[in-house]
């Protein structure tokens, strides 16, 4: 069986050894990269992906979102995970936004963090209970403006109007499909039958609908 | 008879001259007295401002570094501790709670430096640090709505981004204590005069406005103030039409 | 003569806007103009108007240490002018009741009169010289009106303290087109005073 390889960027030292210290004792895991800060680890990340890499969001060079951010464009192929002191709901959602699949606190029990890189490894992500609340009650928040699509010639399902405002955000089906916790395809698949109901050739002509029948607030 | 006339229109001259040059030196004395005391007190308010600034700048600062100790040192330490918990076995007496404790520690320090020095402030910028502070106020039985509009606020610096949520919690606070509002909404806004942020509850609007003999100084009232100042900035009360108060506080942008 | 009446519709149109002082001006010139239409109603029946023109200083006086009494809300100042104001009355019976007859033009009370509001003019310009509060002066209605009343004072003080020996020797004459035209002066700061109270209260 092959081996799940880490990388780890945490710029308190006494953290830093301790979780390589937990990790390098599970069993098919082997820590590669330790890095001290976000620029650290963009550097030895060349030539070197591990499967997956636990960043720390405070941190002194680079933090943890805006390593992400660069991991996500220049290394599509390494999952990340965010291991942070912080729990506020603000924090959880600029990681999310920026391609990051999981996010978990520090006062969780460590063995999440074990859990959690098992789950990325096998699904892509990694969603605890406390992640998935904070991302359900935004939803929920952002769908309590109810666009009035009712009375408009095309009728549109709830999750085809959730694309549509995504869209207009700017967000690529990739995110969107993170954002909704449905599979690329099944977005493509929205996005075809929206363009084929109002008759659009492209994004712009979603977007361009969009605004002009009020689905999203410019 | 002649000269009784001469005496009384040189004199009635002589006296209505005098009264004009009265009124004149008065006219331009004034002028002059008001032009030094308006510098005198204008010199006063800069001097007054760079005092509060510098306060204001010591105390953030020192908060800010026991925040950070506090987050990065000793918070470190009690994670770090949980690696060593977890390696002991659970079913040694104590193991269990020793790492509730260590978390409930963890916890605490994080909540201290919290207060300290808002880390969504810190590390985001006040748009989403407004919006933590309504979200941790879910217990409290009054409805908070926080809005804001799609700019990025993050140019801002971090000493003004902290004072004008410094006085939103401020502003909070009173209402909670005072106004026995049921809903508070919060809206932040860029428009061409600056950077807004209105606060609007629909309470009984008797949030006192100066510091009284009957609210001595407890309000923060001061702390509102001198920050508004330190932003350079301005704040507006007033009643709104049916229920209630509305602050607005607009930071001007050069 | 006529020439108090703008004041006195200015006064009237302005009025609810008016703070106390300048209230209490536009009674006294509402009272001025009955009570030269008395004068004159007493001229034109050949009567002798002598006991209204001698009782008119009074009244005068009464309402600018009224007026003057509402500006301040410093003690000593509203001390200094009641004290002031006791001095004239007293002085005022003496020269009327024991010195001269009340039917004798009394030159020495217009003149103590005179005296008296020049002095709570000079001590209003301190006044206002010691609080630096007001950046245009001339926008203030007070200034006029404390103008107005120290020329018009000024004016008159030599006029009436000799008002006895020109009467005799020319009764009507050239000296009193002087204190018409001081009249006709003052009547023309009321109004500029109305106007000024009335704006300064609505900016």
């Amino acid at each position: 069986m092959k081996s799940v390889t880490i990388g780890i960027a945490e710029d308190q030292e006494i953290y830093r050894n301790g979780l390589v210290g937990m990790l390098n004792g599970v069993q098919n895991f082997k820590v590669t990269i330790v890095a001290e800060d976000g620029k650290d680890m963009l550097m030895k990340l060349k030539g070197n992906e591990p499967d997956v890499v636990l960043l720390d969001y405070r941190m002194g060079g680079m933090n943890g979102v805006d390593t992400a951010k660069k991991i996500y464009r220049r290394h599509p192929n390494v999952r990340v995970l965010i291991l942070s002191m912080y729990d506020a709901h603000e924090f959880v959602i600029r990681a999310i936004e920026n391609g990051v699949c999981g996010y978990i606190t520090k006062d969780d029990d460590p063995k999440e963090i074990i859990t959690a890189i098992e789950s990325v490894i096998s699904t892509g992500y990694y969603l605890n209970d406390r992640t998935s609340r904070i991302l359900i009650t935004r939803m929920v928040k952002s769908g309590q403006v109810q666009p009035k699509f009712e009375t408009e010639e095309a009728q549109f399902s709830n999750i085809e109007v959730d694309v549509i405002q995504l869209i207009c955000q700017e967000h690529s089906t990739y995110e969107i499909s993170k954002k909704l916790y449905k599979s690329k395809r099944t977005i493509d698949g929205h996005r075809a039958s929206i363009m084929k109901k109002i008759n659009a050739k492209n994004v712009t002509g979603i977007v361009m609908y969009a605004v002009k029948n009020n689905i999203v607030q410019v | 008879m002649q000269e009784i006339n001469i005496i009384v229109i040189l004199g009635t001259a002589a006296m209505l001259f005098l009264a004009i040059g009265i009124i004149v030196f008065i006219v331009v004395y004034q002028r002059k007295m008001f032009a030094k005391q308006n510098q005198i007190s204008k010199i006063r308010l800069e001097n007054q401002e760079k005092l509060i600034k510098a306060e204001i700048d010591t105390k953030e600062r020192e908060q800010r570094r026991i925040a950070q100790e506090l987050h990065d040192d000793i918070g470190a330490s009690l994670s770090s501790m949980r690696f060593i918990v977890g390696k002991m076995d659970p079913k040694l007496e104590g193991v269990k709670e020793l790492g509730a404790t260590v978390s409930r520690s963890t916890q605490s320090v994080r909540r201290i430096s919290n207060d300290l020095l808002p880390h969504v402030l810190e590390e985001l910028s006040i748009k989403e640090a407004l919006g933590n502070l309504v979200n941790n106020l879910e217990c409290i039985p009054i409805d908070f709505t926080y809005t804001s509009d799609d700019n990025d606020y993050s140019f801002l610096e971090k000493d003004v981004q902290l004072a004008m949520f410094r006085i939103v919690q401020e502003l909070i606070n009173n209402i909670m204590k005072y106004a026995e509002a049921k809903n508070v909404t919060i809206n932040l806004s860029r428009s061409n005069e600056g950077i807004m942020i209105v606060v609007s509850d629909d309470g009984n609007g008797n949030i006192p406005e100066q510091d009284t003999l009957k609210h001595p100084r407890t309000l923060g009232l001061k702390n509102i103030q001198s920050r508004v100042q330190y932003i350079g900035g301005s704040i507006k009360r007033e009643k709104n039409p049916q229920r209630g108060t509305k602050v607005t506080i607009i930071k001007p942008l050069v | 003569m006529f020439s108090i009446i703008p004041s006195a519709l200015v006064g009237g149109i302005v009025y609810k806007r008016l703070n106390r002082s300048l209230k209490i001006l536009f009674w006294f010139i509402l009272v001025s103009i009955v009570w030269d239409a008395m004068s004159y109603y007493c001229y034109l029946r050949q009567l002798s108007n002598m006991a209204l023109l001698n009782l008119y200083p009074l009244v005068q006086f009464g309402f600018i240490a009224l007026i003057y009494f509402f500006i301040s809300e410093k003690k000593y100042w509203k001390i200094s002018i009641l004290i002031m104001s006791l001095i004239l009355y007293l002085f005022s019976v003496y020269t009327i009741v024991i010195m001269d007859d009340i039917m004798i033009f009394n030159s020495l009370q217009r003149y103590v009169e005179g005296i008296i509001v020049i002095t709570i003019c000079i001590g209003y310009y301190v006044q206002i010289l010691r609080q630096a509060e007001y950046m245009y002066l001339e926008k203030t209605p007070f200034f006029w009106l404390t103008s107005g009343y120290l020329v018009y004072f000024s004016g008159t003080l030599l006029l009436f303290l000799f008002a006895r020996l020109i009467f005799e020797n020319d009764p009507g004459g050239y000296h009193w087109n002087i204190r018409q035209f001081l009249q006709i002066g003052l009547n023309m700061i009321y109004v500029v005073t109305f106007w000024l109270g009335c704006k300064k209260l609505t900016s």
